[in-house]
């Protein structure tokens, strides 16, 4: 358990839980792996804000939950990317790269920080 | 871990009903399990991975809390949309039945508007008349004050000296008032005499009522001082119609019976005490010595009652203060003070008629509601595949009801607001019908209780209507839904047996309105064919009230009254003419005690209808001279006092011997010699032959008020416009009021019979039709269903006469069923007209005979209907229909 590791900003967890399910339906605790995986455990889920995070996806209409069997036969719940959701997080990704790459742009600006 | 199942009763549970807080137990501890492994395949032992895990996860208890607290919220607003959906959804097919079959519709949404509206609208006389609080302030507190004589039934009115010793010396009231209502007050503005219909009362009435007038002042106590009673207090309604609403009218004098009088106030438009014809009330002045006469006295009196006190402690504390007045006057001996709550003083004896013919309609409504249960039983066959395969599916039978009772929402809605429509209708049409003397006809309508109680009966249909085809429905079940839709079945007999059931019940409920109908109509001809005494043919009646303070003298009285006589009978057309203060069977009572000279002693003195006539009243109104001479010009003021007696009392005193010279006297008064004996009428009512009767010549007995009647070969009511002229010759100023033919007088004292048998007759008269068309329904469905069996039959030799037999036995049984419950409900229930009904018993045999005849006549003809199509099936077509 690495020491620098970030915390999400704030209202990116839902698009993070978004991509995460891009690629087929998966429980809850496969979002959190899935994610520190892809992110070489650099970006930590906080688990307690996940489950509300998914709800208010759900309420939203962006995922839709179903229990079903998981790969060790356990009962569990799935949660898949609807349209909608799809739709949302194609527009929101870009917003956020369209942010970010700004102020990578500002940071990198003359006068130079290194 | 694998191998753990969920206990089969959760599992169950899930099935029934998604298990909330479990599953979000369930999703969090997979989560842990699962991180719990990782940290294990990590090196770490089972407890400190779990520990691990849950310290990863962060504050379970709070994210479970939450989690839980979402989830229900959001089962609940999906349960709620669900349950939205379905009633949405039933609503729908509700509408689309009613569109995708009219003839249902219509038929159905009439008989429902027809029963709702007729309900309606008699309940809103029910609740304008008895149930309405009165107009005033917490007028459960109101009561009337009468005389009760311990010699006679009924409320007697009350005299000046007894009500200002009973005010001053009870506990229980808040304070009384003497009125004399229906005064009349004659009423001149720009030449034009009007005569005013007002009330002379004590100033503590308004007090009492807890009336605040408009603008100005109710008067004073000192105004019932003579001396200053030249005030009055106007009803809005004539504020606006005769003072055009002028709002400086306070401190204005008007002339009034000639008097110049201040008005002091005018009330708000609400008021009205103690009707809608009394339109002013101004102060009643008793003089000194009437207070000397303690048995005499013709006023009414209205108390309030302190607050907390009942009307058993009134009555004992009104007990205490009569008995202390008897020690102290012999007259008061045979007196106590009576006490009746004012609304039931005035509207206690319309409580029966009105309350069975509210129970008449509510018959109505049955009978169509009968109708409509069978409508949909019908339409329910058409159904039944669906409700078999709902049923089938799980749906459980309050399921199905729910669906029934919402698909019907819009058929009664619809039969509602038309029903109401209809109400309103009948009662804008049968309002102005009312009798003149039905009390609080103004404040019949359609109101919030009336809306109230619409609704509920609403509900209740839905409930009758809904209930029954959607069980019966359900009862069936899948295999007799489907058995039933196989060809040529004819029916599953448990169902004709429910609609014939239904009919039955109509039938008997029928008979049981038209029994009563029959009934009262029976007993208004027989009213009819009462003679009153007198002729009302070919006559006109004209009413005057001459001012006291125009002509204060009996001097003055009499000479207004020859003179006009006079010029009447100098008319053109004009046979005979002639007076009496109160007009037979105009409403107006006036009796008295009669003393007869040379009786013995100790003998109680009868009860008569006293009058005062002219001499040409008998020939003018039709009562035959029948022994000695009628009154003449020279029985006049001076002359010695006579009197004219009817036969009734010439037999009851001297039977077989000639009254003629005999001396009678009202107590107290001169004796007065019998001159004459004449005929016995009517005088109360044509169903009220009591007491007999005393004349008393006009200028010897003069009165203010009095009607005229004159006889005509012409058509009566042409003569007002001379007779008004006539009035004007006299004196311009003087108006006449209440024109109408004798005959118009009669009918109009048969008002309420009149109105109550011809509603019970139309009711009778509709439950007839519904029944039949119920009737018909079953009978012509059965023929339906088995027109393949009468085919056969008809291609195996039976005629047509055997079918039509056939057909008219099953309606014939229905009939015999549905009459004999008919009857035994009849004569069960008739005893509720015994006030209702004259000269007829309410359990009259002929009645019930008649009303059966017809009742079957009728139904044999709804049932010949399709007993007679039946005989014309062709028997190669009806093989061959199905």
């Amino acid at each position: 358990m690495a020491e620098d590791r970030f915390e999400l900003l704030q209202g990116t967890l839902g698009l993070v839980v978004l991509k995460a399910l891009l690629g087929g339906e998966l429980h809850g605790y496969a979002i959190a792996r899935w994610v520190e995986t892809t992110t070489a455990d650099v970006l930590r889920v906080e688990e307690g804000s996940l489950y509300p995070a998914l709800r208010r996806l759900e309420d939203r209409g962006f995922i839709t939950a179903q229990w079903g069997l998981s790969e060790n036969n356990r009962r569990a719940r799935y949660y898949a990317l609807t349209a909608a959701g799809r739709r949302h997080l194609k527009a929101e990704a870009a917003r956020w790269l369209e942010f970010s790459g700004a102020v990578t742009q500002v940071l990198r600006a003359a006068p130079s920080l290194a | 871990m694998a191998g753990e199942r969920e206990p089969m009763w959760r599992r169950y549970r899930r099935f029934l009903r998604s298990d909330i807080a479990a599953d979000v137990d369930e999703e969090i501890a997979f989560h842990l399990e699962m991180r719990s492994r990782e940290y294990q395949a990590g090196g770490l032992p089972a407890e400190a991975a779990l520990e691990a895990a849950r310290e990863r996860f962060g504050d379970v208890g709070r994210v479970a809390g939450w989690l839980r607290r979402h989830d229900l919220e959001r089962e609940r607003a999906r349960r709620a949309g669900e349950i939205m959906g379905g009633i949405r959804h039933n609503l729908r097919m509700g509408v689309r039945a009613l569109v995708t079959q009219p003839t249902f519709t219509v038929a159905a949404v009439l008989t429902l508007a027809l029963g709702i509206g007729a309900t309606t609208a008699m309940f809103s006389v029910v609740y304008g008349v008895l149930l309405r609080p009165l107009p005033y302030g917490e007028p459960d507190r109101l009561v009337r004050v009468w005389t009760a004589w311990k010699t006679m039934a009924g409320r007697g009115a009350v005299s000046a000296a007894n009500v200002r010793d009973w005010r001053a010396q009870n506990h229980v009231f808040e304070d009384v008032a003497l009125v004399k209502t229906n005064h009349s007050f004659n009423f001149t503005v720009d030449g034009e005499p009007e005569r005013l219909v007002g009330a002379r009362v004590w100033a503590s009435l308004f007090p009492i009522l807890r009336a605040e007038p408009l603008i100005g002042r109710t008067f004073t106590e000192d105004a019932n001082e003579i001396g200053h009673e030249n005030v009055v207090v106007l009803s809005h309604q004539l504020w606006v119609r005769r003072f055009g609403a002028d709002p400086s009218i306070v401190g204005k004098t008007v002339p009034l019976n000639g008097v110049p009088t201040t008005v002091v106030a005018v009330m708000k438009p609400g008021f009205r005490y103690p009707d809608r014809d009394c339109e002013l009330w101004a102060p009643l002045t008793i003089p000194a010595d009437e207070y000397n006469h303690r048995s005499w006295g013709s006023y009414g009196a209205v108390a309030r009652l302190k607050p907390g006190v009942t009307l058993e402690q009134a009555r004992a504390d009104l007990r205490v203060v009569s008995s202390n007045l008897a020690r102290q006057y012999k007259v008061n001996k045979e007196v106590e003070a009576g006490i009746t709550p004012l609304l039931e003083d005035m509207v206690g004896r319309l409580e029966q008629p009105l309350f069975v013919l509210l129970g008449a309609v509510a018959a109505l409504l049955l009978i169509g509601c009968a109708n409509v249960t069978n409508l949909l039983l019908a339409r329910g066959l058409s159904r039944r595949r669906e409700l078999a395969v709902r049923t089938a599916l799980g749906a459980t039978r309050g399921r199905l009801v729910e669906q029934s009772i919402t698909e019907l929402v819009p058929l009664l809605t619809l039969g509602a607001v038309l029903g109401l429509l209809t109400a309103a209708g009948a009662l804008r049409a049968l309002v102005p019908l009312l009798p003149e003397d039905l009390p609080r006809a103004e404040s019949i309508g359609i109101n919030l209780p009336v809306l109230g109680f619409t609704m509920a009966i609403v509900i209740v249909i839905a409930l009758l209507v809904g209930v029954w085809p959607a069980i019966d429905a359900a009862k069936g079940g899948l295999s007799a839904g489907l058995g039933e839709l196989s060809r040529g079945s004819t029916g599953a007999p448990r169902r004709a047996r429910v609609r014939d059931a239904l009919v039955v019940s109509q039938i008997a409920v029928t008979l049981l309105l038209l029994v009563g109908a029959t009934v009262l109509l029976r007993s208004f001809l027989a009213l009819r064919a009462v003679t009153p005494g007198f002729n009302p043919a070919q006559a006109l009646t004209v009413s005057l009230a001459i001012p006291e303070s125009k002509y204060p003298g009996d001097a003055q009285i009499t000479q207004f009254y020859t003179a006009l006589i006079d010029r009447v009978q100098a008319l053109p057309g004009v046979v005979a003419a002639g007076y009496v203060n109160r007009l037979p069977l105009g409403g107006g009572n006036q009796t008295a005690g009669l003393q007869v000279e040379d009786a013995q002693p100790d003998a109680r003195w009868p009860n008569v209808q006293t009058r005062t006539v002219s001499p040409g009243y008998f020939r003018a109104i039709g009562i035959p001279l029948i022994e000695g001479r009628s009154f003449t010009e020279r029985d006049g003021t001076d002359a010695p006092r006579v009197a004219i007696i009817d036969e009734r009392l010439a037999q009851r005193f001297w039977p077989g011997a000639s009254p003629i010279g005999r001396r009678i006297r009202e107590g107290g008064d001169a004796w007065s010699t019998i001159v004459g004996v004449v005929g016995h009428i009517r005088h109360i009512g044509l169903d009220d032959d009591s007491d007999p009767q005393v004349y008393w010549n006009y200028p010897q007995r003069t009165q203010e008020r009095l009607a005229l009647v004159v006889r005509t070969p012409l058509e009566p009511a042409a003569l007002t416009p001379s007779i008004a002229a006539a009035v004007r010759e006299v004196d311009p100023q003087q108006p006449i009021y209440d024109a109408r033919t004798l005959e118009t007088v009669v009918d109009r004292s048969l008002g309420q019979r009149w109105l109550q048998t011809v509603l019970l007759a139309i009711f009778a008269g509709v439950a007839l039709l519904l029944a039949s068309v119920g009737a018909y329904g079953v009978i012509a469905y059965g023929v339906g269903q088995r027109t393949r069996e009468f085919g056969v039959r008809m291609a195996l030799g039976a005629g047509q006469r055997r079918v039509i037999g056939m057909v008219l036995r099953r309606g014939v049984t229905l009939f015999v069923l549905g009459s004999l419950a008919g009857l035994a409900l009849s004569g069960a229930t008739v005893r509720v007209l015994s006030t209702l009904v004259y000269a007829v018993a309410p359990n009259d045999t002929l009645s019930f005979v008649l009303a059966t005849v017809v009742l079957f006549a009728v139904s044999m003809v709804a049932c010949y209907v399709p007993a007679r199509r039946a005989s014309r099936v062709e028997p190669s077509i009806a093989l061959r229909s199905e």
